[in-house]
């Protein structure tokens, strides 16, 4: 059992290398920093992502002519409710605006607890319309005119709202000029889970025109927009496995060279080879733990305070600047990270410190 | 507590069985009683010091015992010839071999860290240490910047700050001038007052004839003449 005396004196040898160990602290939270904001970011995303599927029903359906987006009638919500099975159906105004000045599209998604005048926007659609000098309110240029609307309220950006502008369902037909019985989708409610597949096949029979998509098939589609960041990942952790390898260089190299005179020095006065591991352990496992929380707190810090610049833009392009990632932890992340990389720093320090502790020490101490 | 040391048919071998193969020590057969002080002449490579790092166990003989108090510590597992270092040894070397970067202070402790005793008990005995060698003023001094003579009375109080029974000192005078070379053997008037088994090593002309020696060993190419 190690005693006080004994960790008292193991951080009294780690401050007399301080150097030494400061470079390996820094290396590892700079890789803990690293690795955990790509993690930070993209369980972010994700987050946002599921928790909008959440919000949706079933079974969203889509209309096609000629292979191209079209709208949905009022004939297809009574057909599609008489189906077994199908609680509700409701038709949504849903759709882009171009906004040409600046090329942009606006998301034009339905909020119908705002009147005739008004709309909400994001942040990130706030700081596009002040370069225009648009600052309380904006005009909408229709076929059938300018829809003048007072911005009432900026909300966060995030993945989803980051291009969304909020307005009543009347408005939002006139911005997107559409009848009062079409529709941009449809929200089909299925109270039975089992019966969702069964539900989305039967609506392909009625009008085999329809795209319709399933929770399950939307939140692989949620999951294939990162699938094309894969390189960037791989660049990312290509990096932290680099500098992580020189880091491990680097405490293997420690070990050896002047630790070596000192290990035997410790072998001489009565250290056993455990004794060295458990020194060179708590040594260790200060720095480790001290660069891991480090690394975490920075990694929270840059990207739920400061919302990761540069790293956002890696990410998610240009088109997102004003995005604010919602905080989420998965902590079965974190403690993969920490096997990942405070395990394998430990082994690459206590592993030669063990061979070298077990050498014949009477040559290195005469 | 003193020891009883006996070496029987003691030998080290490096490379054993291999073409270049060496005999550091053949058959060497030694007793050294409780409290006294011994002498191993010899020139350099004659196994001295492989002779004082097996009584020491820092190194594992190719053959024979090293019986102290009856104990063999020949064949000890690491943790208990470990055990017998930390309680029994206490080493002088010539190169002092001091954990640079350190204070006095701390490089004497550093035996005593591995008991479980209260913070006021060690200051106790490192204090006592210090000043048995004459030390203490430089208590909070790096060892980095002592003078040889200094480094030497640290090392002398690190091997005395567990009170063991067996002082080895490996060549203590090599790396000093001649003052603190004859300090030194004051000092081993001051074991012998203190009733240590003490084993140096050296070939340095000055320890010939000690009134204070007990016993010399002369070793020739790892055989006690």
């Amino acid at each position: 059992m190690v005693n006080k005396n004994f960790i008292d004196f193991s951080v009294v040898l780690l401050v007399k290398d301080k150097k030494e160990y400061l470079f390996s602290f820094f290396i590892f939270t700079f890789i803990v920093f690293l690795a955990s904001s790509v993690l930070f970011i993209s369980d972010s995303l994700k987050h946002d992502l599921h928790l909008a599927l959440e919000k949706q029903h079933q079974i969203i359906v889509t209309n096609t002519k000629a292979g191209k987006p079209a709208l949905l009638s009022t004939e297809h919500v009574d057909s599609i409710l008489q189906i077994t099975g199908v609680d509700n159906v409701i038709g949504k105004v849903d759709g882009y605006y171009n906004f040409s000045q600046d090329r942009r599209y606006f998301h034009i998604v339905v909020d119908d607890s705002l009147d005739n005048n008004s709309m909400i926007i994001s942040s990130e659609i706030k700081s596009i319309l002040k370069k225009f000098h648009y600052n309380d309110e904006f005009n909408f240029l229709t076929e059938n005119g300018i829809i003048s609307l007072k911005i009432t309220k900026v909300m966060d950006s995030n993945i989803i709202s980051n291009d969304v502008v909020l307005v009543n369902t009347d408005v939002a037909r006139k911005i997107l000029d559409m009848y009062e019985d079409e529709y941009s989708y449809l929200d089909v409610s299925v109270p039975n889970n089992n019966e969702v597949d069964f539900i989305a096949l039967k609506i392909v029979d009625l009008y085999p025109s329809l795209k319709v998509k399933t929770k399950n098939d939307q939140q692989s589609d949620y999951e294939h927009i990162y699938y094309y960041k894969g390189g960037i990942f791989m660049i990312l952790y290509i990096v932290s496995m680099i500098s992580f390898f020189i880091l491990l260089k680097n405490q293997i190299s420690s070990v050896f060279g002047e630790k070596k005179r000192e290990i035997a020095i410790l072998r001489s006065i009565g250290f056993a080879i455990k004794d060295i591991i458990h020194l060179k352990f708590i040594q260790n496992s200060i720095v480790a733990l001290c660069s891991y929380f480090l690394g975490l707190f920075l990694a929270y810090t840059f990207v739920f305070i400061f919302d990761a610049p540069l790293l956002k833009n890696i990410f998610l392009g240009n088109d997102f600047n004003h995005i604010t990632f919602t905080p989420s932890l998965d902590i079965r992340t974190l403690f993969l990270l920490f096997i990942f990389t405070v395990i394998p720093f430990l082994a690459s320090i206590l592993l030669p410190a063990w061979k070298i502790a077990t050498e014949d020490m009477s040559e290195v101490v005469k | 507590m003193t020891s009883k040391i006996l070496i029987r048919n003691l030998y080290k071998i490096y490379n054993e069985e291999k073409e270049n193969q060496f005999f550091a020590l053949k058959d060497i057969n030694i007793e050294i009683n409780n409290g006294e002080i011994v002498i191993i002449k010899g020139v350099s490579g004659s196994g001295k010091s492989t002779l004082l790092a097996l009584i020491g166990a820092l190194s594992k003989p190719s053959r024979g015992d090293i019986l102290v108090e009856n104990q063999n510590i020949a064949k000890l597992p690491d943790i208990f010839s470990s055990q017998y270092r930390n309680e029994e040894v206490g080493f002088i070397f010539q190169s002092f071999n001091l954990i640079d970067g350190l204070s006095v202070y701390d490089n004497v402790k550093a035996p005593l860290v591995l008991k479980n005793i209260k913070q006021s008990e060690l200051s106790e005995k490192v204090e006592e240490a210090l000043k048995l060698a004459n030390i203490s003023h430089k208590s909070e001094q790096m060892v980095s910047n002592l003078s040889g003579g200094e480094k030497q009375r640290c090392a002398i109080a690190r091997a005395l700050v567990h009170a063991p029974s067996v002082i080895l000192a490996d060549e203590p005078t090599a790396n000093l001038d001649r003052d603190n070379s004859l300090l030194f053997l004051e000092i081993l008037k001051k074991f012998k007052e203190l009733n240590k088994t003490v084993i140096v090593a050296t070939h340095d002309v000055i320890f010939d004839n000690l009134t204070v020696a007990d016993k010399y060993i002369n070793i020739q190419d790892g055989v006690v003449l």
